[in-house]
C-alpha cells in the first residue's frame, strides 16, 4: 500500500513536471468514400492554448504557413483542401495583423477515389506543417505525422 | 507504518521545494552574458568583448518569425536614436543560411551588424536554465531581446522581464534610458 502511494506520488510530480512538447494535435477518424466521386474528410486540428499557428494564407511571404501533405497515388487523389477561415492576431504595439489559428479547428480534404480502386479499408499517411507562437515568443517550424484512415466503397 | 509516512511526506516536501525553488529565481539576469564569436553578414567577426564598454541590445530573431519582424523597424529605429549615446544593436539570427538572412536585411535596411549563429550553438547558450524546459535549448531566446551593460551584464530580458511582445520596445527603450541615466549621473 505504501509502496503504491509512493509510486503515485512520484508518477503525479512527474507528470506535473515533464512538459508537454505538443502545441499540435491531430484528431482524425475513419471516413467512408465512394470510388468515383469526390469525398469530404475531416481533419480535426487542436492547438494547444495560449498558442497560435499561422494560417494557411499568410500576409506576409517571409512567414511559415500551415499546410497539409496526404501520401496519394495515381488512384487515389486529392481534388481539393479545404482550411478553416483564419482570425487575426493583432501585433501589440502595431497596426498589423497575423492570420492565425488557434483553439481546435478541422482541415477538409476531398478525396476522389478511382473507380477501379478495389473496396476495402486504407491508411493514408499524413503531414501538417506548421509554426507556432505565443503571446511573446516563436517556435521553429514543426511536423505533425499522422494518418487518415478510410475505407474505400464502391459507387452503386 | 508511520515511520514509512514521513518518509514519503519527507520526499515529496523535497521534491516539492526542489522544484519552487528553482521556479522563484530568476536565472542569467545580473550575470555576465555569455561570451560569442560569430561571422556577421558583412563577412567580418564578431565578439562580444568588441563591444565591451558599450550598453548592448541582442535581439535573437529568424526571417520567418513574425514577431521579430513585426519588431524589426523599431529596432533599427532605436539604433539610430541610442548610437550616439554608446548603445549597441545587434540581431543574431538563428539556424538560418547566409543568403536567407541576407534578404531580411535588405528588406529592413539594417544598419547594425546581423550575426548568423548556422548552428543555434549561441541561442542555446542564451536559453536560461529551467526556462521552457520542454523545448530544444536553442529555440527558447527566439524573438527575444537582451539588454547588456557595459561590463556585460545582463540587465533586461524580454523573456524573464515580459509577458507580452512589444513591437514598439518600450520596455527596452525604458530599461535603458533608466541606465543611460544613472551612468551620466555625476
Amino acid at each position: 500500500m505504501t509502496g503504491r502511494l509512493l509510486i503515485g506520488l512520484i508518477y503525479l510530480y512527474a507528470g506535473n513536471m515533464l512538459p508537454s512538447v505538443d502545441i499540435v494535435t491531430i484528431h482524425t477518424r475513419e471516413s467512408i468514400v465512394y470510388t468515383g466521386e469526390s469525398n469530404g474528410v475531416e481533419i480535426g486540428v487542436n492547438v494547444k492554448e495560449g498558442y497560435h499557428i499561422q494560417a494557411n494564407s499568410v500576409n506576409d511571404e517571409s512567414l511559415i504557413p500551415t499546410t497539409l501533405e496526404i501520401e496519394t497515388n495515381e488512384f487515389l487523389t486529392i481534388s481539393k483542401k479545404e482550411f478553416p477561415p483564419s482570425k487575426q492576431f493583432k501585433l501589440e504595439g502595431t497596426d498589423s495583423f497575423l492570420n492565425v489559428y488557434d483553439g481546435k479547428f478541422q482541415v477538409k480534404l476531398f478525396l476522389d477515389p478511382d473507380k477501379n480502386v478495389p473496396e476495402g479499408k486504407y491508411v493514408l499517411a499524413a503531414r501538417l506543417h506548421y509554426q507556432a507562437c505565443d503571446s511573446k515568443r516563436c517556435l521553429f517550424p514543426r511536423i505533425v505525422d499522422f494518418s487518415i484512415p478510410i475505407e474505400v466503397k464502391a459507387k452503386k | 507504518m508511520k515511520a514509512n509516512l514521513l518518509s514519503i511526506i519527507l520526499l515529496v516536501s523535497s521534491f516539492a521545494s526542489y522544484v519552487l525553488c528553482a521556479q522563484s529565481e530568476q536565472p542569467m539576469l545580473g550575470q555576465i552574458a555569455p561570451s560569442f564569436k560569430l561571422p556577421g553578414l558583412d563577412e567580418k567577426m564578431y565578439s562580444l568583448e568588441q563591444f565591451r564598454g558599450k550598453y548592448v541590445v541582442i535581439h535573437f530573431a529568424t526571417t520567418w518569425c513574425p514577431f521579430c519582424n513585426a519588431e524589426a523597424p523599431y529596432l533599427e529605429q532605436l539604433y539610430k536614436d541610442y548610437k550616439q549615446k554608446g548603445v549597441q544593436v545587434v540581431i543574431i539570427d538563428v539556424k538560418e543560411s547566409k543568403e536567407l538572412v541576407s534578404k531580411l536585411s535588405q528588406k529592413f535596411n539594417f544598419t547594425f551588424p546581423i550575426l548568423l549563429d548556422e548552428d543555434g550553438a549561441i541561442s542555446t547558450s542564451y536559453a536560461p536554465e529551467g526556462v521552457l524546459p520542454d523545448l530544444p535549448r536553442d529555440e527558447v531566446p527566439l524573438a527575444s531581446n537582451l539588454i547588456l551593460d557595459k561590463e556585460g551584464n545582463i540587465r533586461f530580458y524580454s523573456l524573464l522581464n515580459t509577458t507580452n511582445f512589444d513591437a514598439k520596445l518600450t520596455k527596452i527603450k525604458q530599461t535603458l534610458d533608466e541606465l543611460l541615466n544613472v551612468s551620466e549621473k555625476p
